[in-house]
């Protein structure tokens, strides 16, 4: 089966400094990987490279087959980009996003999905507020209800959870299931290792920009030299080197 | 032609929403009364402007080709201008909540282009109406003037981003060996260029002199700058036109010129996405820093080189010293250019008013130029190096929990800005009296000095923490700003039109007591001085205890993104 999302040899540098070298994985359709890694340790610039926010400055992105260089926009059709901290429009309203997104990504007839996703992330009294007015859970909520609009084959998520209360995460994690369930391939970034424990197929741990680990949990135990059944977090502290102190 | 269909919705819709955000405004009547006076003042200007250029053309006494060639030299001004403010933004500004939606998102970056000139077109419509009412009081024809106008300033966002992508390209292509000292290196060099023209009339002054014999009118059709002025003719041209048959093929080539730019500009190959990313960045910070209500020098960012720097504890080591020397810290960390600036500013004002007042002048009237910089110095430092709660809108809530009674708070907020602007006030009137004499009465308005800045800068913070105003340009609700921001400028000038009726009683009770000759000289003059600086003294103590009553009914919860 093609992968979702290939990424071969994907390497960045900033003003002289490398942020990510030679990354290679992938993602299978209906999988969830989660992205493991120390603050700098390169996910944000991965993920952000990955959806075109930043250019590819060494390597090969495809998504579903499309290479991103060569066929950007192709590709981005098929891609949704959920941010650590969304930014709606201060004046437009959660439908008005709705329907830019819609137009964004050439949805048609999107109302009766659209008014479904509103439901289904707890928006639907908020759908003539103001983005200005929302709180941060509910800037998250309309993000992931955006992302979902188009129903994307990849979705790349930094820190998905922030913000949100104890409904706005179960929600949040059960529409993270399904959408992996439907068919959707979704990297998540996150801190919340045991987010990452609970609702991913593998795990892929990044060190200062390197990869230090890819594979099941299971895997992970097996292979790395951590006790029989140790949970992430203490694998992720056996592999990664603390911060170095300046 | 123009662009994904997507963001010209957004682009309706953000205008839309625009237009409801006011109607949502007029829901509370203040904001009907701030809205009434900032139109009462607004419209007249507007409509005294278009009157103002249905009158007689002006005429300032050059012939019709000087005329056109001096249109020429402001049409090249406005694109110098342009070109220059292209420079602070690299690649294509986006705003932050467009910018990595757009990027992710399946869109031509051709079209993010497309999209963001319209925008810059859009908000220019404004200032080519101005510029056209400005227009047509000097040429021949009024409404051709008036059109051509605005097809001129429309032509100059489109100008301006292409400057900012073409910087952008050659930062892509150059920035990482052009980095360091050989960019130092051309620098020095570009600014060498420039100065080789200036150096030769330096040297040969002879050859300058033979330019200004021809007077304004010789040089204005010197046929280097007529043969620089050649690729403007279609605009200059059309403003000048006198028939339609004239106006009608220059004003079809500006706008077939204006939509060659656009799609011109629009297929710059460049990738932008990271200088964007950063310019986006920049811009961001900064608005958010002007909606905490900080303005000016408040909005700059922290300059790094000042980082390390020991900033004094002039106020002591306890929390009220504390928090002077955190309000310091902001002042020497932000204003380091600034402060340079005003102080130039300053001595400008000073010399201006030194010369003004010979040696021949009245005690009176040499006491009263030295009042004026006071004056003028104060009301001028105390807005551009603006240093007190409107910085710290977003830890208010914080600065609230502070063991300290409100008003010592207040005043520890406020005095780091008060002593920076007596002490540049200090030196500015010393620095007269050194050019013009001392006066006896010079200590008295030393003394006064500080307390005076006090008492304006408190004022000014009463009034910001009773009805905090946080708007920056380009928000919506401009002309409810300027209204709310007359009703704020009325009440302090009341309050100080107070003081000075309070201070004038002993003032006219001393002229009285020193003409009727029934004390000395020297006991009247000292009795007044020492009760108008207890009643001034009495204003800062009340204004303090106001300003502490209000930071402690400040409401954080109204403080929103």
């Amino acid at each position: 089966m093609q992968p979702a999302l290939e990424v071969i040899g994907f390497s960045k540098d900033y003003e002289g400094a490398a942020a990510v070298q030679e990354l290679t994985f992938s993602v299978a359709p209906g999988e969830i990987l989660g992205l493991v890694g120390a603050n700098g340790a390169g996910k944000t610039t991965t993920l952000r490279s990955i959806c075109g926010i930043l250019p590819i400055q060494r390597g090969t992105v495809r998504i579903a087959g499309v290479d991103l260089v060569q066929r950007e926009r192709e590709a981005k059709q098929n891609l949704a980009w959920i941010p650590d901290d969304p930014q709606p429009f201060e004046t437009l309203t959660v439908h008005e996003h709705l329907r830019f997104h819609a137009a964004l990504y050439g949805v048609k007839d999107w109302q009766a999905h659209g008014d479904r996703l509103l439901e289904r992330f707890e928006l639907a009294h908020k759908r003539d507020a103001l983005g200005g007015e929302l709180s941060r859970g509910m800037r998250q909520k309309l993000a992931l209800a955006c992302a979902w609009l188009h129903q994307p084959r990849v979705v790349l998520m930094d820190e998905p959870l922030s913000g949100l209360d104890p409904r706005g995460i179960r929600s949040a994690k059960l529409a993270i299931q399904e959408l992996a369930a439907s068919g959707s391939a979704v990297v998540l970034s996150t801190h919340l290792l045991g987010l990452i424990e609970e609702l991913a197929h593998r795990i892929l741990i990044l060190d200062n920009g390197r990869k230090i680990f890819e594979g099941t949990l299971d895997q992970a135990r097996s292979s790395l030299s951590v006790a029989p059944g140790s949970s992430l977090e203490e694998i992720f502290f056996a592999v990664t080197q603390p911060p170095s102190v300046p | 032609m123009w662009g994904h269909s997507a963001f010209l919705l957004l682009w309706r819709m953000k205008l839309r929403a625009g237009v409801r955000s006011q109607f949502r405004k007029l829901k509370r009547p203040r904001n009907w009364i701030f809205l009434a006076l900032g139109v009462l003042v607004f419209v007249p200007w507007i409509l005294s402007l278009f009157l103002a250029a249905s009158d007689t053309p002006i005429s300032i006494g050059i012939s019709p080709q000087a005329m056109e060639a001096l249109t020429g030299v402001g049409i090249l001004m406005l694109i110098v201008l342009s070109v220059l403010g292209a420079f602070q933004v690299r690649g294509l500004y986006l705003a932050k909540e467009e910018i990595e939606l757009a990027f992710s998102a399946p869109v031509e970056r051709s079209d993010l282009v497309r999209y963001r000139m319209l925008s810059n077109v859009g908000r220019s419509i404004f200032g080519g109406l101005l510029l056209g009412a400005g227009f047509c009081r000097r040429m021949p024809e009024p409404l051709f003037g008036f059109l051509t106008a605005i097809v001129l300033v429309l032509t100059l966002p489109l100008l301006s981003q292409a400057m900012s992508l073409l910087l952008g390209s050659a930062e892509n292509r150059f920035a990482k060996r052009f980095s360091g000292w050989p960019a130092r290196v051309l620098l020095v060099l570009v600014t060498i260029l420039f100065m080789i023209p200036f150096m030769v009339f330096l040297l040969h002054p002879e050859r300058l002199e033979k330019y200004l014999q021809g007077g304004v009118e010789g040089l204005l059709l010197h046929p280097t700058l007529q043969a620089a002025l050649i690729p403007l003719q279609p605009w200059v041209r059309a403003l000048h036109a006198q028939h339609w048959t004239e106006f009608l093929p220059w004003f079809g080539l500006c706008a077939l010129l204006w939509f060659a730019f656009f799609e011109l500009v629009a297929r710059i190959r460049v990738d932008y996405r990271e200088l964007s990313l950063a310019t986006s960045a920049t811009f961001a910070a900064k608005i958010a820093r002007m909606r905490k209500g900080s303005g000016g020098i408040g909005a700059e960012a922290v300059d790094k080189q000042t980082a390390g720097w020991n900033v004094p504890w002039l106020f002591g080591r306890g929390p009220f010293g504390a928090i002077a020397w955190f309000k310091l810290s902001g002042i020497v960390r932000k204003a380091k250019g600034t402060l340079l600036f005003s102080a130039l500013i300053l001595l400008g004002l000073t010399l201006f008013f030194s010369f003004r007042g010979t040696t021949g002048d009245s005690v009176l009237k040499s006491l009263g130029l030295s009042a004026m910089i006071l004056l003028l110095g104060n009301l001028y430092l105390a807005s551009g190096l603006r240093f007190d709660f409107r910085q710290d809108t977003d830890i208010m809530g914080e600065i609230k929990t502070w063991p300290l009674p409100a008003w010592k708070i207040f005043t520890a907020m406020i005095l780091p800005q008060v002593l920076l602007v007596s002490v540049m006030l200090w030196i500015a009137l010393l620095l007269r009296s050194f050019f013009t004499g001392f006066q006896p009465l010079l200590p008295a308005l030393l003394l006064a000095q500080p307390i005076l800045t006090y008492i304006w800068v408190a004022l000014d913070n009463c009034a910001h923490l009773l009805a905090p105003v946080r708007y920056s340009p380009g928000q919506e609700g401009a002309l409810q700003n300027i209204g709310r921001a007359m009703i704020l400028m009325l009440l302090r000038f009341l309050v100080l039109a107070l003081l000075l009726g309070c201070i004038s009683v002993p003032a006219f009770s001393a002229y009285w007591v020193l003409d009727a000759g029934v004390l000395p000289a020297w006991l009247v003059i000292l009795g007044g001085s020492v009760l108008t600086l207890l009643i001034a003294g009495a204003f800062a103590t009340i204004l303090t205890t106001l300003g502490g009553k209000f930071l402690q009914r400040y409401d954080v919860s109204r403080d929103r993104g």
